[in-house]
């Protein structure tokens, strides 16, 4: 299922937002329980720091500078403790995390994700805590944005989801629809008749002709490459 | 991008980015203004009675703290016009007296007379307090945005709301 909206698939920050905003999506829907203590401490932070902008805008409108300028530094002091604060979370507590949840498992969940200037890849990093409070492993995932965005720009969820089902053991549980295992292969549909890779591969090589020559000609080069090499 | 404000703290967390910057950047004004004790710490010269010193449009930089010395004959000054907020850039010419109730007399390079006309009726001289600080530093051409802003009005919200779109179409 494609989604309707389309975006650039040359904006990195649009790549990364799309899949950034799917994962709470995808999680949510497998009755995962998000937790939004990051985003609230940050709303918190950030809204308390515009009320003292507010008050002081509002003092100084009223009753003009020279009889609030007391207060308008005070204000600006704390204005200043806020937003270094918010800037502070926002650097080093939340580091990029995009869901913190916990599994219907009981697992907890904490999700970050970043790619690189110029590398279209979304690299994912897990970090588990086990229902008991033990900490699991930290699960690391690369893949490049071209397995869930096709050449238009729609994301695709269906291998997006996999991807997450996958490389993370508690989403899979909870979704083993998605969970794909190593001997699965990809079938392509045409006109009717299913082709497997197999047969594709084949078709491929017989359009080539002396690609099918070539290819058994290597082995015996490769054979007398090595005996050329002992000697 | 806009579909994501169905979720009320996303659309949260955006507005509060722009009013953070909206915000900072007012908050920075009034720190400046505390610091230089000056509730107009940057002004925009409207007129062009201090040339060649100053042209119309040049954005003057104003403290208003008397650490060293007192307010002296030479310096250049702003003030207001009793009751008028339009801030007036000229050189002070006469000092009576000192301390914070000395009078002061000021005259822009550029005109004829000094400011005696200028003043509120019955005001001879000004004092320490209607002075708003003296000029430490300037940039030229600068300011003639400001002026633009003043003399078009209808410019203000049109340049914000442009700032705002774009911040809040923008997540990088």
């Amino acid at each position: 299922m494609a989604s309707q909206e389309k975006i650039s698939v040359y904006n990195l920050a649009d790549l990364k937002n799309t899949s950034d905003d799917a994962i709470p999506n995808y999680l949510n829907s497998l009755k995962f329980q998000q937790s939004h203590r990051l985003t609230d401490v940050r709303l918190t932070l950030g809204f308390s720091a515009l009320a003292i902008a507010g008050a002081c805008l509002a003092w100084d409108y009223k009753f003009g500078f020279d009889s609030t300028k007391y207060y308008t530094a005070a204000a600006v002091a704390l204005y200043s403790l806020l937003n270094g604060a918010l800037t502070l979370w926002i650097f080093y507590v939340e580091r990029g995390t995009i869901y913190e949840g916990t599994a219907p498992s009981g697992d907890k969940l904490r999700i970050s994700t970043h790619s690189k200037k110029n590398e279209p890849v979304y690299n994912v990093t897990v970090e588990v805590v086990g229902k008991d409070g033990k900490k699991g492993e930290t699960i690391e995932i690369k893949r490049p944005f071209t397995e869930w965005f096709d050449a238009a720009g729609h994301f695709v969820a269906a291998p997006f989801q996999s991807v997450l089902a996958t490389g993370i053991p508690a989403v899979g549980r909870a979704d083993p629809k998605r969970v794909m295992r190593a001997d699965d292969k990809v079938k392509v549909e045409v006109g009717g008749t299913e082709y497997t890779p197999e047969m594709l591969a084949m078709l491929a090589s017989s359009m080539q002709g002396a690609g099918v020559e070539a290819s058994g000609a290597e082995p015996k080069s490769g054979k007398k490459g090595e005996r050329r090499r002992k000697a | 991008m806009l579909s994501g404000l169905a979720n009320p703290r996303q659309a949260a967390a955006q507005l509060m980015n722009f009013g953070l910057i909206v915000s900072t950047a007012f908050m920075m004004w009034k720190g400046l203004s505390v610091i230089t004790d000056s509730p107009s710490p940057i002004v925009v010269v409207l007129s062009g009675s201090m040339e060649p010193a100053f042209q119309r449009g040049d954005l003057l930089f104003l403290w208003n703290r008397n650490i060293l010395s007192e307010t002296s004959v030479g310096e250049i000054v702003v003030y207001n016009v009793k009751d008028k907020d339009i801030p007036i850039v000229h050189r002070v010419v006469r000092k009576f007296g000192i301390g914070p109730k000395a009078k002061l007399l000021t005259k822009g390079d550029n005109n004829l007379s000094d400011d005696t006309e200028l003043y509120a009726r019955g005001q001879d001289y000004l004092v320490r307090k209607d002075i708003i600080g003296s000029v430490v530093g300037f940039i030229p051409f600068v300011g003639y945005v400001t002026i633009m802003l003043s003399e078009h009005p209808w410019l203000k919200p049109v340049m914000l709301g442009m700032m705002g779109l774009v911040v809040v179409l923008q997540r990088e």
